[in-house]
């Protein structure tokens, strides 16, 4: 925690305590996430703060037995200090966002929730209203699914995965939906890959909720948890592309390994592909704004390809 | 005891001494007063030392939300002083249910970025204080995450305070980072990317640029409301921006699968004619020619375009000026 939060929650614990008098120690140090003995020591540091005169009765008293405390005089600290305008912002557009997104069961309450915490901020809030946000997300979609993830049963997708350009079907158990940079995705446990899987919505072709509940192993969670492997794995190979300015932005999109920008604009990019097949796709989906410079193979593969289709178009 | 101890001590007997006072207290009384600042004045290190010391103290309480006032009591008692109305300081009452308080808590955990995080975090505690109680509860059946650009702080802390702000640019078509001044009016989040929209003032026109383009350090200058804000719809011309809203009508393309190849295109099918054993004739729709072209290339010589022609010749043309990259000599 830096010293601006510790301030901030060394200000607000006298109001804290004040509003539950006599709370178990650990509970409150739960609460601020914590550990008890840092608990302790603030309460130690606020019993050395106070009026000026800084006597006995000046000084805030905080009466802690083994497990519980009580301030018995608070020194005129009655109430937390107002939201700043950063933390007015971040709950505000957080709400906000809330809100906006389909398949939750209650939205009344985020509303309820965000005039009450915008009527409490006051003008800290203001420029929360300089934020818009905008989704493109199928609403529909994200409903079906996320019912599927309450009523916890297992489903078989018929889905399209983009990176190996292939349908499939498969059983999988759904943890929940995630909405990230306008896409919705349902993370789940796949049976077939024994692994969890995050599968975009708009990417399930067909989908039959089976009759039979979710197993989800304890430790899919955690694997959610943990980011991508994919792009960092060493044993998939490595390919050099040199893109365009206009195709600069795969640099941003796909995890590189090395980015060196050319005088020319151009960037030379390396990076790792699942296999050849995909680097071959992506390289083609790019058109003339990209040229696959190494593996040797994987020029090969493409130059053999466009004689094949050319002789085709007879060019 | 630690120094930042010692200073987080030193701060909130700040706090409640200029609460207790109705006068504005000068500098000098609150160095004679709060525990922390006793220094000798006649000493001139010392006092700069003093001086340093409150101005950071005042910067970081500010940080925090705490609204110092300056002023002076009189004509008579000139010099200025500081004070913390109470009114101005309290956190208004504010009362959520249990479920109210479980979808802040949920709402909090939203943001994958730390800066932003820490201020949600930071928010929660004190609404904690005003007597909320904020459990971890369950996890939403559907759960938004939200994550923004390292630019977005202070981008939109110089919207609120209407100060200029100046950045290193790199815009897609640009060879290298420029240097850009803008007066923001807001940002937008949209398709899942943040812009920030407002007035370029070397090219003295609207503009929107992507916070992710953003290069080094977003500097907040000049004075504070320096510009007034116009009536516009950020979303709308972040969403004109984002998109050329060139409308072609819809058209058709029969084109060549190759046996069980390219799913992409498949599901994409209005409709699918008899297998022969060449592979599939599939008929798509389409509105750009140019960018329709640019998604059958992707399938390589899976994909063979049969009809229109002016589509079959788009096709041609781009796959013959990639195929050129590739020949003998070619690099």
């Amino acid at each position: 925690m830096t010293s601006a939060s510790h301030l901030s929650r060394v200000l607000n614990l006298v109001p804290y305590l004040l509003a539950r008098p006599g709370i178990r120690i650990a509970d409150a140090a739960a609460d601020l996430g914590i550990g008890v003995s840092e608990l302790r020591d603030d309460l130690t540091l606020l019993w050395m703060c106070g009026l000026p005169g800084y006597g006995p009765g000046d000084l805030i008293d905080i009466a802690f037995d083994d497990d519980t405390v009580t301030v018995t005089y608070d020194a005129g600290m009655t109430r937390p200090v107002r939201l700043s305008p950063d933390e007015a912002l971040a709950l505000v557009v957080a709400l906000r966002m809330l809100v906006d997104t389909p398949g939750l069961s209650d939205r009344e309450v985020v509303k309820r929730t965000l005039d009450k915490v915008a009527a409490a901020a006051g003008d800290a809030a203001a420029s929360a209203a300089r934020v818009s946000l905008s989704t493109t997300i199928d609403d529909e979609l994200v409903d079906v699914f996320s019912r599927i993830v309450s009523d916890g049963k297992a489903v078989r997708l018929a889905y399209y995965s983009a990176g190996r350009d292939f349908s499939s079907e498969r059983v999988v158990d759904p943890i929940r939906v995630v909405i990230a940079d306008d896409h919705a995705y349902l993370h789940a446990w796949c049976r077939r890959a024994e692994d969890v899987r995050r599968f975009r919505l708009d990417r399930i072709d067909a989908h039959k909720v089976l009759d039979e509940p979710a197993e989800i192993p304890p430790h899919a969670k955690e694997l959610l948890a943990s980011p991508s492997v994919t792009f960092r794995d060493t044993t998939f190979p490595r390919i050099v592309l040199r893109v365009a300015k206009s195709a600069r932005w795969i640099a941003e999109y796909y995890p590189c390994e090395d980015v060196t920008d050319e005088p020319d604009g151009r960037r030379l990019v390396t990076m790792r592909a699942r296999d050849l097949e995909w680097a071959k796709r992506l390289t083609l989906s790019l058109g003339t704004d990209v040229e696959a410079l190494e593996p040797e193979e994987l020029r090969d593969m493409i130059a053999a390809d466009m004689q094949t289709v050319l002789d085709r178009y007879e060019m | 005891m630690s120094v930042s101890r010692l200073r987080t001590e030193r701060l909130v007997n700040l706090v409640i001494c200029l609460l207790s006072t109705r006068r504005f207290l000068s500098a000098e009384k609150i160095a004679g007063t709060v525990p922390g600042y006793r220094h000798d004045a006649a000493d001139t290190r010392a006092h700069e030392a003093f001086q340093r010391k409150f101005e950071r103290d005042k910067a970081e309480l500010r940080r925090l939300g705490v609204p110092l006032e300056t002023g002076t009591n009189s004509v008579f008692d000139p010099e200025p002083g500081y004070r913390i109305a109470r009114r101005d300081y309290e956190l208004p009452d504010i009362e959520l249910t249990p479920d109210e308080a479980a979808v802040l808590g949920a709402a909090a955990r939203l943001w994958q970025h730390s800066k932003l995080a820490a201020d949600a975090g930071d928010g929660l505690w004190k609404l904690r204080a005003a007597g909320v109680d904020i459990r971890g509860g369950d996890e939403p059946e559907v759960a938004p995450v939200l994550s923004v650009d390292e630019a977005f702080t202070p981008v939109m802390s110089a919207v609120r305070e209407r100060r200029e702000i100046r950045f290193g640019y790199l815009g897609a078509s640009d060879d290298a980072s420029v240097k850009r001044r803008l007066q923001p009016w807001g940002v937008a989040c949209h398709r899942g990317r943040w812009y920030v929209v407002g007035w370029d003032l070397d090219r003295e026109a609207t503009r929107c640029f992507r916070l992710s383009r953003i290069t080094g350090t977003v500097r907040v200058g000049g004075r504070p409301d320096a510009f007034e804000m116009p009536d516009v719809n950020v979303l709308d011309y972040v969403s004109g921006f984002a998109h050329d809203t060139e409308d072609l009508p819809r058209r058709r393309a029969t084109v060549l699968i190759a046996p069980g190849r390219a799913a992409g295109l498949r599901r994409r099918a209005e409709q699918f004619e008899a297998r022969q054993p060449d592979g599939d004739r599939v008929v798509l729709s389409f509105q750009h020619p140019r960018r329709f072209a640019g998604l059958l290339a992707t399938y390589g010589s899976d994909v063979t375009v049969l009809d229109p022609p002016e589509l079959r010749k788009e096709v041609a043309t781009l796959l013959a000026d990639i195929a050129a990259k590739y020949r003998e000599g070619a690099r």
